[in-house]
């Protein structure tokens, strides 16, 4: 065949193909997850469930395909290449409240709060307590999938020998016995056996480690303030006076903080420290090295402290959850696709079973208001207690803040407040006065955050 | 000349002009695209407030460039970056000089085996050794057990801003002394034997030999040693962003971790790129300084 003719055909071939391929009646929604093995296990499930129901979106059949988010040099970047080389999925999990303020502001996430669907998924996880603070600027960008609510891990012997063999220290007063009875006999007898401090924290010297503010200030400026915001829109709406009673909360432990790495310290046969901030995260690591949960084992969750008896300890969640993404390459045609595959997940016959797979796999506790209440829950729930604790903070826990600025507005938080506190807290055998560190913190915030 | 013979020599050259550019076009086709545009691009990113996110940006002249010089991270990167620099280049530089000589002195058989030993370390992953060298200074591991236990010293490691930077020029020097030495050795090798034996007749002998005979000759390799090691001391990012975070107190923070922290962790990319021109013009007058410093050095 000579060349003309060879290339007539192929052109021919190419055209056709074209043709075909537009008259085929797929529309493909690319949908990435969590760069973790669980999360993909899970929705990898999920959307072959989906695609063998042949959902339709118009006339034309819905395939979704799902992979993992690249996660170099972080998944935000990954989600900041792709939408620049307009290579993004129309869909994704993995999602803060905070990053999620950085998209919106770029123009590149869907407000879905007057979505039909997303009114249907909130009723079906029982979340209309929930997603007031997942708002930003009055407006929804995120349908949350779970909460990983920070509370504290205790060492069940170190707490007993302290005197609180009952329950766990509750409030900022319970915290100031259990510092005096550590700096006194007792803790002088658990420091001869290896315990060798109070609380395990390092990250509180630590303020180029940003995110570490979620798990140990906001945690505790949450329970102090009943929930309250760090920041509005351009306005810092921190509580100056609250901030200063985290400040002096962390500071009364003195020099009983452990300010230095020590990342295995809940895994050993002798456990250095009496507390730390932790998430249902670590959950698996412990098991696995052998450790049991509750009053008559070796740890026990406790809830963020308040400021008296009877408060309610709203907390930090670590919380993120799936967004539906515009511009760029993503068509109208694909955002309606995604939509029809996320309310497939969570119709109402299907979220419960779905949310309950996704804690089996993931080990994460699902957004939902029903957790305690909900049949689906309770099997689970009542063979793993360490989590039922955290299950009931749920509903109490307060998600990121939703600033394009976030990142540096914490790092301004620890830089200029809570590190230097806390360094002169360790070195002081009086109460340091938190005020004015927080009076710099604010004025630090402010500037890196371009807030009033 | 004549005219005709002037014209030959002009076509002559044009002609060995296109050959010269033909097969030089690869490399500057790869140049254009993956330095001079990205480059060029970069400058114009730098005037604007475009986080690569958002569908539409807004000019904002130099107002990256001003933010960059008010900023205290940038300001400490810029000092770390002299003080990376005087610690890094002379300890690699002793450290490799002293391991040239090693591998100088040893029997033939020897000289591979150790040759590849030695460069081991720069091959080694900066994730992994930051990884190792964590867990080695961590607090309860057995090193600081025994420094507390036996010496009664507790040292924070991570928490002391002097420490956490001579931990992090430790691993660098570790980590490129080695190689650096194979330069060195390959250059020591290459010196005749006959200018040794002619020393040894005169009787220059251990120092006097080594400063006026041995670093003489070995002297251009020590100069491209020096910038190399001066390049790595700009470059350092791995150890400070898996150990540190660039604290304590901005003690360890380098221009590359500021430079990624404001592209991908605060997402402005425009103030990032800012923040990367800084840095290559910083790059750039120092390595010039120490290349005319050695030039004139050399020619002594």
């Amino acid at each position: 065949m000579s060349i003309r003719k060879t290339l007539l055909c192929l052109a021919v071939g190419l055209a056709f193909g074209a043709a075909a391929s537009a008259q085929s009646g797929t529309v493909t929604v690319n949908f990435w997850t969590a760069p973790n093995q669980g999360q993909f296990t899970y929705w990898d499930g999920i959307v072959q469930s989906f695609n063998a129901s042949k959902v339709k979106v118009g006339s034309k059949t819905i395939v979704v395909q799902v992979q993992k988010m690249p996660e170099t040099p972080s998944s935000e970047a990954g989600i900041q290449n792709a939408l620049a080389t307009k290579t993004a999925p129309a869909l994704s999990e993995n999602i803060n409240r905070g990053f999620a303020a950085t998209l919106a502001a770029s123009g590149r996430v869907y407000d879905i709060k007057d979505e039909a669907f997303y009114k249907s998924v909130v009723v079906s996880r029982k979340m209309e307590g929930i997603m007031p603070g997942w708002a930003i600027d009055g407006k929804q960008y995120v349908i949350p999938l779970y909460a990983n609510a920070m509370g504290y891990h205790w060492n069940v012997t170190a707490l007993k020998a302290l005197g609180f063999a009952a329950a766990v220290p509750t409030t900022s007063a319970d915290l100031a016995k259990l510092v005096a009875a550590f700096k006194g006999p007792q803790g002088a007898a658990l420091k001869a056996k290896g315990v060798d401090h109070l609380f395990l924290r390092p990250q509180l010297l630590r303020p180029e480690n940003w995110w570490e503010r979620w798990f140990d200030f906001q945690m505790e400026y949450e329970a102090f303030s009943g929930g309250k915001s760090l920041v509005e829109g351009d306005k810092l709406t921190m509580d100056p006076k609250i901030a200063g009673e985290v400040f002096a909360l962390f500071g009364s432990i003195g020099d009983a903080i452990q300010g230095e790495q020590d990342d295995t310290a809940f895994e050993r046969a002798v456990v250095p420290a009496v507390v730390m901030v932790t998430a249902p995260w670590d959950i698996p690591k412990y098991k696995t090295a052998g450790k049991k949960y509750g009053l008559s084992g070796d740890y026990i969750y406790g809830p963020p402290l308040v400021r008296k008896a009877g408060d309610v300890p709203y907390t930090f969640a670590d919380a993120k959850g799936l967004t539906f993404y515009k511009g760029g390459n993503i068509t109208e045609e694909q955002h309606e696709a995604a939509v029809a595959f996320v309310s497939w997940v969570f119709a109402p016959d299907k979220s419960a079973d779905n949310d309950m797979k996704w804690l089996t796999v993931t080990g994460m506790l699902p957004m939902r208001g029903d957790l305690t209440t909900n049949a689906a829950f309770a099997g689970f729930i009542k063979e793993n207690p360490e989590y039922a604790e955290q299950a009931g903070w749920i509903a109490h826990s307060v998600p990121a803040m939703a600033s394009a600025r976030m990142t540096e507005i914490l790092t301004a938080l620890g830089e200029k407040g809570l590190a230097p506190y806390i360094t002169a807290a360790m070195k002081s055998q009086s109460p340091v006065d938190p005020a004015p560190y927080v009076a710099e913190a604010i004025t630090a915030m402010k500037k890196a955050g371009g807030l009033k | 000349m004549t005219r005709n013979s002037a014209r030959g020599r002009d076509r002559t050259m044009i002609r060995e002009n296109r050959v010269g550019w033909l097969f030089s076009s690869p490399y500057v086709v790869y140049a254009v695209v993956f330095f001079l545009g990205p480059l060029v691009w970069a400058f114009w990113l730098t005037l604007t407030d475009w986080n690569l996110m958002s569908e539409s940006w807004h000019w904002v002249g130099l107002a990256n460039f001003t933010d960059a010089f008010q900023s205290e991270h940038v300001a400490a990167a810029f000092v770390n970056s002299f003080k990376y620099l005087g610690c890094v280049v002379p300890i690699s530089l002793a450290l490799a000089t002293f391991l040239a000589f090693v591998l100088h002195g040893l029997p033939p058989k020897l000289k591979g085996l150790f040759s590849v030993l030695f460069f081991i370390p720069y091959l080694s992953s900066g994730v992994a050794t930051s990884v190792f060298v964590k867990f080695f200074f961590s607090y309860s591991s057995s090193f600081n057990a025994w420094l507390r236990g036996t010496l009664h010293v507790k040292i924070s490691w991570f928490t002391d801003p002097t420490a956490a930077f001579w931990i992090i020029v430790g691993i660098i020097v570790w980590k490129v002394s080695g190689y650096y030495a194979l330069f060195l050795f390959a250059s020591l090798e290459s010196i005749p034997p006959e200018i040794g034996e002619a020393a040894e007749i005169d009787g220059a002998q251990g120092p006097r030999r080594f400063f006026r005979i041995t670093l003489p000759a070995i002297l251009p390799t020590v100069d491209t040693v020096l910038v190399l090691a001066a390049g790595l001391a700009y470059s350092i990012f791995s150890e400070p962003f898996l150990l540190t975070g660039g604290g304590p107190h901005l003690a360890t923070t380098s221009w590359q971790l500021e430079l990624y922290n404001a592209s991908f962790v605060s997402f402005r990319s425009g103030y990032g790129a800012a923040i990367a021109l800084l840095m290559a013009a910083n790059i750039f007058i120092v390595i010039r300084a120490i290349t005319a410093v050695m030039d004139r050095v050399t020619d002594r």
